[in-house]
């Protein structure tokens, strides 16, 4: 499974470059994160992709799939699943979690209602028979991004793209989303491309690396080679100011 | 400052209005009580431009006389309910306490009230005649007036800018006049231009059914039920003060639309 | 939700109390005289003694808080006293007219409801398009107009022109078209509106866009999404509507000769029949009281966070 973005250009009416000719890759046995400071555009490119960008902005790409031109509306649910920050505000809050499953499937076509309980077992959620009746503002943060995993899994689609999902969680439900995603990549063999600003993220999880830097990709390695011998002016300030941070936190 | 097109028409027609009704006894050509019967129910002719009613009065003068006493009740209604409703509401917000608490629970029961329903056991109590009809919509509405003065009032209380001033030792009546005043009095000038309307619409209404304005004064309203048993044969006099009516309540929405999407586009509106 | 429910049930009663003391006070305290009234309109002539008389039937010359508590106790009986008009007790002859009354009420919010649906569905789906232009437009004219002129409108056209309905009188659905659009047709405009604006924030809303990336078809996001998120805050307003619905219908069948209370009412007012005025007053608000109850209740059940009771 490999899907290309080529050549990716969003820009406002009024003519601001705010993403420049973006081509990447994500293909399954490896993981790439997308790495940049906020207002970079990396969530901009997330959206592009699925073809969900707002209104008031023009863009213009080309999605290759396993060779072959696709649309982002026909990447969507059934090839590429999709799980983002802040999911309190993701979930329909009027509709249980039964019902989110309920609509995915039919989006992407699947009958075997099997599918829900194996993708929640794969997200961490055990109680899935209690956790379907639950509305939205009934769930933790944590449970919510594991219940947007399930539902990512559920619809069977091999690429999946993480954008920020563990910004508003804290430290230890962090390191529990992460580990779970990593070991579903695995058992599933998927393709991921992870949306971060956390280094710390990139080393856990991700094979190869691409900085983003003001709607420009500065730098596209492998991880090892980015930590070892940072490239790019741009991916050394982030990787110092990363490190600084921490070497501050372990001296107090 | 720019408006948009709608602002204008609704400024102009406004305008338009305002000089009818202000100079309508030097407009209308004819005596708006002249009773003609051998001319009654005469068509659109050089002589009367819309022709002549039931009684043989010219429509046209009327209709332009009724002008000063349908835009006049609106406002001075409108200009009641505003006196009333700011003057508890903002007393409420200032005060606080007790007072704050009588008179927001007497907002809640009058506003329990369906609109019409008080209006006509307010004349029923009150009497006919167009005071009255004034003062029974005034008491219908007022309540919304004092709820949002005193909500306005609490919010720029407690506001930074304020409190700011309040520690660089500036004395509380000025402190009132100078940071509360001028935004409260914004925020209600917009919703009472997009509420005159409205009030125009219950004026006309009340003396529609008769409650109002008495014959042979003209008032857009009783001049459609003059008509009422004229609509087979001379539609006509129906229409002309009705359009007359909306004519002026469009006019007061798209002002009334114009100053908010200008003064207060914060306010919650239906784009 | 239990605890929403009785909470609102809770602020009924001293609300009762409020409104029943407002009419009551509100008419003794106006300068009315109840016992100069009923003389006339029993062609009774006024002397000194014929009004001592009067009074003291109806009461009149009792404390004030005595007379109060009577009319209340009476009220809570479904007793009104005796019209002065006709003689008969107001409860009679108010509940023979209601009813009409309330069924061109009634159909008045379905016509609300049934067209301004549609409307803001259409709106919000071609926004900034001819359909969502013209809809507004329209609706700009709809809350311009006055009911009773447009009711006048529609019998011109319909009845006078076309002769496809009948221009007054009493009966089925040809009888109800007009006059139910006429009083209908100022809160359907109103209800577009507000419903085209929640649909329209409902449809920038977070997960919106995430059952788009999910595949989700544009037609069942507008559904079970857009539509559902956006029709509850407009329950609420519904009850708004009803308190307004009932208002035109009053003022509107008078014009179709439609049986109901509105006439009998104008009727008392000329007469000073003040029995009936009070009892059509507090029967009237009480029914709204009554309707935006309802309403809340629906309002809970139909919120999830409301019903199972969320904290905030």
């Amino acid at each position: 499974m490999r899907l290309e973005l080529n050549n990716l250009n969003v820009r406002t009416h009024a003519g601001e470059a705010l993403v420049k000719n973006l081509s990447l890759t994500i293909e399954s046995g490896s993981v790439l994160a997308l790495v940049g400071a906020s207002g970079s555009g990396k969530s901009l490119t997330c959206s592009a992709l699925f073809d969900v960008l707002p209104r008031n902005l023009i863009y213009s790409c080309e999605r290759t799939l396993n060779g072959e031109n696709i649309t982002g509306r026909a990447l969507r649910g059934k090839h590429m699943a999709c799980i983002m920050q802040n999911p309190s505000s993701a979930f329909n809050p009027v509709q249980t979690m039964a019902q989110h499953c309920h609509e995915t499937l039919i989006a992407v076509g699947i009958k075997d209602q099997a599918v829900i309980t194996q993708a929640m077992l794969d997200a961490g959620l055990d109680d899935w028979q209690t956790v379907l009746a639950l509305y939205p503002f009934q769930m933790s943060g944590g449970m919510l991004q594991r219940m947007m995993l399930a539902l990512a899994l559920m619809s069977q689609a091999p690429i999946l793209i993480a954008d920020e999902p563990t910004t508003d969680l804290d430290l230890v439900v962090q390191r529990h989303i992460l580990n779970r995603l990593k070991k579903v990549i695995e058992k599933r063999q998927l393709a991921l491309m992870i949306i971060t600003h956390d280094f710390a993220v990139v080393a856990q999880l991700a094979d190869r690396v691409a900085i983003m830097h003001r709607g420009e990709i500065v730098e596209n390695t492998r991880v090892t080679q980015l930590f070892e011998q940072p490239q790019h002016p741009i991916s050394q300030q982030l990787l110092t100011a990363h490190l600084a941070l921490y070497a501050e936190e372990t001296h107090d | 400052m720019k408006l948009t097109i709608s602002a204008y028409i609704g400024l102009t027609v406004f305008v338009m209005l305002l000089a009818v009704a202000v100079l309508a006894p030097w407009i209308a050509p004819y005596d708006p009580s002249a009773i003609n019967l051998p001319n009654r129910l005469a068509p659109i002719s050089i002589d009367h431009w819309l022709g002549t009613d039931h009684l043989g009065r010219d429509v046209f003068s009327r209709l332009v006389m009724a002008s000063t006493i349908s835009l006049g009740a609106a406002f001075v209604t409108l200009v009641l309910m505003l006196v009333i409703g700011v003057g508890l509401g903002g007393l409420a917000g200032y005060a606080g306490g007790r007072t704050e608490q009588v008179i927001m629970r007497t907002c809640d029961v009058f506003m329990t009230f369906p609109t019409v329903v008080l209006a006509l056991f307010m004349v029923a109590i009150l009497g006919t005649g167009l005071t009255n009809v004034i003062i029974a919509i005034a008491i219908t509405h007022w309540a919304w007036y004092a709820r949002i003065t005193r909500s306005l009032v609490l919010s720029i209380r407690h506001s930074d800018y304020l409190k700011a001033a309040k520690l660089s030792g500036v004395p509380a009546w000025i402190r009132f006049r100078r940071h509360i005043l001028p935004s409260v009095l914004v925020q209600l000038l917009v919703l009472a231009s997009l509420d005159i309307g409205h009030v125009m619409l219950h004026v006309s209404g009340l003396s529609f059914l008769g409650l109002g304005v008495q014959s042979p004064t003209p008032e857009w309203g009783v001049m459609i039920n003059d008509a009422r048993q004229f609509i087979w044969s001379s539609p006509l006099l129906i229409i002309w003060p009705g359009l007359a009516i909306l004519l002026s309540v469009l006019s007061f929405n798209l002002m009334g639309d114009a100053l908010r999407d200008k003064l207060d586009p914060n306010l919650e509106h239906e784009g | 939700m239990l605890k929403y429910i009785v909470k609102r049930l809770l602020l009924l009663p001293p609300l009762v109390l409020a409104v029943s003391l407002v009419i009551f006070m509100f008419l003794r305290l106006s300068g009315a005289e109840p016992a100069l009234a009923y003389l006339r309109a029993a062609s009774i002539p006024l002397t000194d003694q014929s009004i001592a008389l009067a009074e003291r039937q109806l009461g009149l010359d009792k404390p004030i808080w005595d007379q109060y508590w009577h009319w209340l106790t009476h009220a809570a009986q479904l007793d009104f006293g005796t019209s002065y008009m006709t003689s008969r007790p107001v409860w009679d002859d108010i509940l023979y007219f209601l009813p009409a009354t309330l069924q061109l009420s009634a159909f008045a919010l379905f016509i609300t409801l049934a067209l301004s649906l549609p409307m803001a569905v259409w709106a919000a789906r071609y926004r900034d398009k001819w359909p969502d232009f013209s809809i507004r437009g329209l609706a700009f004219i709809g809350v311009s107009i006055p009911n009773f002129w447009l009711a006048f409108m529609l019998v011109l056209l319909f009845a006078v022109q076309l002769r496809w309905l009948p221009a007054m009188g009493y009966g089925g659905l040809s009888h109800m078209l007009l006059p139910g659009f006429a009083i209908a047709f100022m809160s359907l405009c109103i209800n577009a509106r507000l419903l085209r604006a929640s649909m329209l924030e409902a449809q920038g809303q977070r997960y919106v866009r995430y059952a788009r990336m999910r595949g989700i078809s544009e037609r069942r996001i507008e559904r079970t999404h857009v539509l559902r998120n956006s029709l509850l805050p407009i329950i609420t307003a519904v009850g708004m509507h009803i308190g307004e619905l009932i208002g035109g219908a009053l003022v509107v069948e008078t014009i179709f000769a439609w049986p109901g209370i509105g006439r009998y009412v104008l009727n008392a007012i000329s007469n000073n029949d003040y029995p009936v005025i009070q009892c059509f007053t507090l029967l009237l608000t009480m029914i709204f009281i009554l309707c935006n109850l309802l309403i809340d209740i629906a309002y809970a059940l139909l919120d999830p966070r409301i019903r199972l009771e969320a904290n905030a």
